[in-house]
């Protein structure tokens, strides 16, 4: 495997050639900083890029896409701790498996849902536009239909994660709304200039003939240089967590659990509070899933999720509705064992050994060599080789340590039926 | 064992059965991953076999059940022994089957042996059945607040008359906490023989090794070979049971699923022809390259696109096709019915999703999961691996296409809707 790095005028190229693949992996990301007026124009335009194209109908843009052996191709709109970022992601066969031509007709197709929209008279087809903020309004309006989601979108918007307000669902609403195809039309021009875009190509390829096509295809004028960390610095936390409580005629009730972690050191952001995480509610070994589920057969699901970047863990489970207090005081007693080294080193050496066949696994597919070297570049992840030596060290006083900066900030609790009649 | 390649994947697959009558199949590929599946043929929609010349009549939902307690044993569950290797496992039960699979790239032997001690040494007792009941019970209720799966199962009971696909896989609430351990036991000895399963392993490793360790772990369990036990057939009429049917839930929308209860015709003696001909003849009427995705983007009343996927029953194929709308039905309703009904076909369009399918069958080939499933499929559905699976795809026929969609008749189906009162 081979890492090139080119920085050209516009953006930052980086490609690994490995012979190991059949397919071709490419990634576009734009990013920038993460504001509360932009949030839901991001989300429309992630959705806008992939129908308003030159194209005449979808039909048409799908059956040129079988035509070139499918791609799979998709826009998205990700959060990164304090930033934003827009996403262009791309795998395609290697030319050596089809016909010749076709990695740089391949290019250009995707290509163009980022850089050639249709327009008109500097603004988004009217149409199109509407269409899809309908789409985008019904789905925000139907979130309820999914109780999961919804009970997570509840969360965050109760949730201090950002240095602004959080946005609730009817603000996530609102703002789309307001959204014109000229507005959007205004923000989409004003992310290809002021954002840093980075690309990434990986596969059997010659990285002269990327260079070139790249070079001949992306339209762009600017570039910035350097953003500021991704990382979010959690300082504050509720002393007495925020509940919320919202009834519903489900059968089951959904728990969501925001948690904090305040001042955190470098190495326990990068490393510690992943496997606080994985001790508490990560898989069928963690203490969560002991306790609640097969000691007190209260779930089917618990499970913690760390965000690092942001400096939260989020707890979910679906339970009875009275047995919310049960489940809220084993959650608050598994905590608690963690800060008092109330758990078995057995519990450390598994989570550490997940952690490194995370990192054995990484060379096994394009998906996660592009991850990593994405990860390596925005958020200055140490190289595989320090991070096998780094999560070693870690002891179980770290984490205990880690487990005293964290503190349930918010609780959301979507009730179902009592007994669940 | 007898090595064979998958033709131009460049996938040797090794196979052999035991003397107890266990199937193996062993692909080793370049990668570091490994996974390995014992797949299980009792499902959990089957209630009535024959086995050792007697009738087997077993409870709803005991299969699933079953696949729960199967992680149960008196010092470390398997689960635990998994995450300590750093290993994912899971289990999951169908219609007619049950599958137990770990993926992690190190500590093979153990996991390999963890997986084989979850299957053979079963562990139940009265308290561990009991708290069971309360997991499962939670896994049920959340099912119960999905309108997917709510409307699949109302659909499935107004397709069949006799037919086991009209059982739920997990059965009732009544039927969880009324399993006893007597039931399980049966169940248990009936199906969990090894001539009534096989074990597919791909990924990184080595195949002497592996083979020469599974025969040594049988060499301490004396079983011999018997007869799989036989599902006892069930006579199913074309009519379906009901042709509509409205379940009332509070939802902003209105979800609709159209079921077309389809004879197979067995236009083909190889079975495996009769089920990519009707994918064919699916894709043909509703995948991304038909009218249907302008269809439901350019109408404000459709929130969704249609989406549309076959599934085998016994004698029977079902097509489904699933869409949200605001109010209106019945025009996306007719859109549908005539579209299946009309049996007018492009051939660019057939050509078209071939070529698609061609390339999937090159891109799945590097994905150790992607060639389990692969190899798991031919053997539970066929018995046989197709090892020249680029000449099936290649040999498929817009004419013959054409005269086996002729043969298909469309005329019963079912249409279910949620909606709100």
């Amino acid at each position: 495997m081979k890492k090139i790095d080119i920085k050209e005028k516009y953006y930052d190229l980086h490609i690994i050639k490995t012979e190991k693949f059949k397919t071709v992996r490419m990634k576009i990301d734009l990013r920038t900083n993460a504001q509360r007026e932009t949030n839901a124009y991001m989300s429309l335009l992630q959705n806008i890029l992939t129908v308003s194209t030159k194209y005449k109908s979808l039909k048409e843009r799908n059956i040129i896409c079988a035509d070139l052996y499918d791609p799979m191709w998709s826009i998205r709109s990700v959060d990164s701790g304090s930033k934003k970022c827009l996403s262009l992601a791309a795998t395609f066969t290697n030319e050596k498996y089809t016909e010749k031509g076709m990695n740089e007709k391949t290019i250009k197709y995707v290509l163009d849902f980022l850089f050639n929209p249709k327009t008109v008279d500097n603004h988004f087809d009217k149409e199109i536009f509407e269409n899809e903020k309908t789409n985008c309004l019904e789905y925000l309006k139907s979130l309820k239909d999914n109780p999961d989601a919804y009970s997570n979108y509840r969360l965050m918007g109760n949730m201090q994660i950002y240095d602004f307000k959080p946005l609730t669902i009817e603000d996530y609403i609102k703002q789309t709304e307001e959204i014109t195809e000229e507005s959007l039309y205004r923000f989409y021009q004003n992310l290809l200039k002021n954002s840093k875009m980075d690309i990434f190509i990986s596969g059997d390829i010659d990285e002269n003939q990327i260079k070139e096509i790249l070079e001949k295809l992306i339209k762009r004028n600017s570039n910035i240089e350097t953003l500021t960390s991704h990382y979010i610095d959690q300082k504050e936390y509720n002393e007495s967590p925020k509940i919320i409580k919202e009834k519903t005629n489900n059968t089951q009730s959904k728990l969501a659990m925001g948690l904090k972690a305040v001042n955190l050191t470098e190495t326990e952001k990068k490393y510690t509070l992943l496997l606080y995480s994985w001790i508490l509610g990560r898989g069928t070994n963690s203490l969560l899933f002991d306790d609640v589920r097969e000691k007190h057969s209260l779930c089917y699901y618990i499970y913690s999720n760390a965000k690092p970047l942001e400096g939260i863990i989020n707890i979910y489970a679906g339970i009875d509705c009275d047995k919310f207090e049960k489940v809220h005081e084993l959650i608050k007693e598994n905590m608690k064992k963690i800060e008092e080294g109330n758990f078995s080193d057995e519990k450390i050496k598994s989570v550490k050994n997940t952690y490194n066949n995370s990192l054995i696994n990484i060379e096994d597919s394009l998906i996660s060599i592009t991850e990593n070297l994405e990860s390596q570049i925005f958020i200055k992840s140490d190289d595989l080789e320090t991070r096998k030596t780094e999560i070693e060290k870690i002891t179980k006083k770290d984490i205990q340590n880690v487990a005293k900066k964290v503190h349930i900030d918010t609780i959301f609790l979507l009730e179902g039926g009592q007994n669940g009649a | 064992m007898e090595r064979r390649y998958i033709e131009k994947l460049d996938l040797p697959v090794y196979t052999e059965t035991l003397d107890n009558g266990l199937e193996i199949y062993l692909c080793p590929m370049p990668f570091n991953e490994i996974t390995a599946q014992m797949t299980v043929r009792f499902g959990g929609s089957v209630l009535e076999f024959e086995n050792e010349g007697k009738i087997v009549k077993v409870p709803a939902g005991v299969a699933h059940f079953l696949e729960h307690k199967m992680f149960e044993k008196p010092g470390l569950s398997p689960l635990q022994i998994y995450e300590n290797n750093g290993a994912s496992a899971n289990a999951f039960t169908s219609y007619d089957m049950t599958a137990y699979y770990f993926e992690g790239p190190t500590h093979f032997l153990d996991n390999l042996q963890t997986l084989l001690d979850c299957v053979h040494k079963p562990y139940f007792t009265k308290e561990n059945i009991q708290k069971e009941k309360g997991i499962i019970s939670q896994e049920k209720k959340a099912s119960m607040d999905e309108i997917p799966e709510i409307i699949f199962e109302k659909a499935a009971a107004d397709i069949f008359k006799n037919s086991y696909y009209k059982n739920s896989v997990l059965g009732s609430l009544d039927d969880i906490n009324n399993m006893t351990k007597e039931e399980i036991e049966v169940c248990y000895k009936t199906f969990y023989h090894p001539s009534n399963m096989f074990l597919t392993i791909t990924g990184g490793i080595d195949v002497d090794e592996t083979i020469k360790f599974i025969k040594d772990y049988y060499k301490n369990f004396n079983i011999s070979k018997k007869e799989k036990p036989v599902t006892i057939g069930k006579e199913e009429p074309e009519e379906v049971v009901k042709a509509n049917d409205v379940i009332y839930k509070d939802t902003p929308n209105k979800e609709i699923l159209i079921s077309y209860k389809i004879k197979n015709p067995n236009f083909f003696k190889d079975e495996k022809l009769n089920d990519i001909y009707i994918g064919l003849f699916a894709d043909m009427n509703f995948s991304e390259i038909t009218d249907f995705p302008d269809i439901t983007f350019n109408d404000n009343n459709i929130l969704s696109d249609v989406s549309s996927y076959y599934y085998k029953a016994g004698d029977y194929y079902i097509i489904n096709a699933e869409v949200t709308v605001k109010e209106d039905e019945n025009k996306i309703i007719d859109l549908i019915d005539k579209q299946i009904k009309s049996k007018e076909f492009s051939e660019r369009n057939f050509n078209l999703i071939k070529k698609v399918l061609l390339n999937y069958l090159v891109i799945s080939s590097e994905r150790v999961v992607g060639v389990k499933g692969r190899i798991v499929n031919d053997i539970f559905k066929y018995g046989k691996i197709d090892y020249n699976p680029h000449e099936t795809y290649q040999n498929l026929d817009f004419e013959t296409f054409k005269k086996f969609a002729n043969k298909l008749n469309l005329e019963n189906r079912n249409i279910t809707i949620v909606k709100s009162k």
